[in-house]
């Protein structure tokens, strides 16, 4: 499974949890759906994204919170 | 029946065979995820036009109508910004760790933070319809944690 399908079904499991799919068993699912050998390299880009949106996200807070 | 037991079991045994830095960075972008999504659903309870709108003071009369206050919006958003502060440690020490080493001290500290937003969240429970949402990021984190057991 690529880079890019992991992401897809990150957005579909996000998606779900948005419109009130219950989320018992979602990440086992989520987890599960995705081969067990991820790469290196795959690993770190979902990596890499986690740390660029947090820090997106991160701005944000702290302009809405006053602390920017 | 039987073929429910039969998925369960597959899921169970499929997820036992995944490595553990897999799991913890699956995770971690799972958590950062749904906290986007909360922060993107308080954002649109406080704003009127939250892609244009920013600062502590909200302006839609829905934050109003179901006692959301400026406090309460500034306080959720420090601890969204705690949440993602420590997202931006735990990503590259989860990018750089190798097999045999501890994992990350700040996984632990993620869920927490995760927690305490959510909390946040949670003081709108009842009266919107993000209340369905936080209850079932609730329980993702909840499943996190159980995840976090097998990190160890």
């Amino acid at each position: 499974m690529s880079t890019a399908q992991v992401n897809a079904w990150i957005q579909v499991a996000t998606t779900l949890i948005e419109v009130g799919y219950k989320a018992e068993g979602l990440i086992k699912t989520l987890i599960a759906a995705v081969h067990p050998g991820m790469s290196e390299d795959e690993l770190a880009v979902i990596c890499d994204d986690v740390l660029a949106d947090a820090t997106v996200r991160q701005a944000m807070a702290d302009r809405d919170s006053g602390a920017a | 029946m039987k073929r429910l037991a039969l998925a369960l079991l597959l899921v169970l045994v499929a997820c036992r065979s995944v490595p553990v830095k897999q799991a913890a960075v699956i995770t971690t972008s799972a958590v950062e995820h749904a906290l986007a999504v909360a922060q993107d659903a308080e954002r649109a309870l406080c704003f009127v036009t939250p892609a244009v709108e920013a600062g502590p003071i909200c302006t839609n009369p829905a934050a109003v109508t179901v006692k959301w206050s400026n406090e309460q919006h500034v306080a959720f958003e420090q601890a969204l910004s705690k949440a993602f502060g420590i997202q931006k440690v735990l990503a590259p020490a989860l990018k750089n760790w190798h097999p045999g080493d501890p994992p990350p001290a700040s996984l632990s500290a993620l869920l927490k933070a995760a927690q305490d937003a959510l909390n946040f969240a949670m003081a709108v429970s009842g009266q919107t319809a993000t209340a369905l949402f936080v209850s079932d990021v609730q329980k993702l984190v909840d499943e996190i944690k159980v995840l976090q057991g097998r990190v160890r």
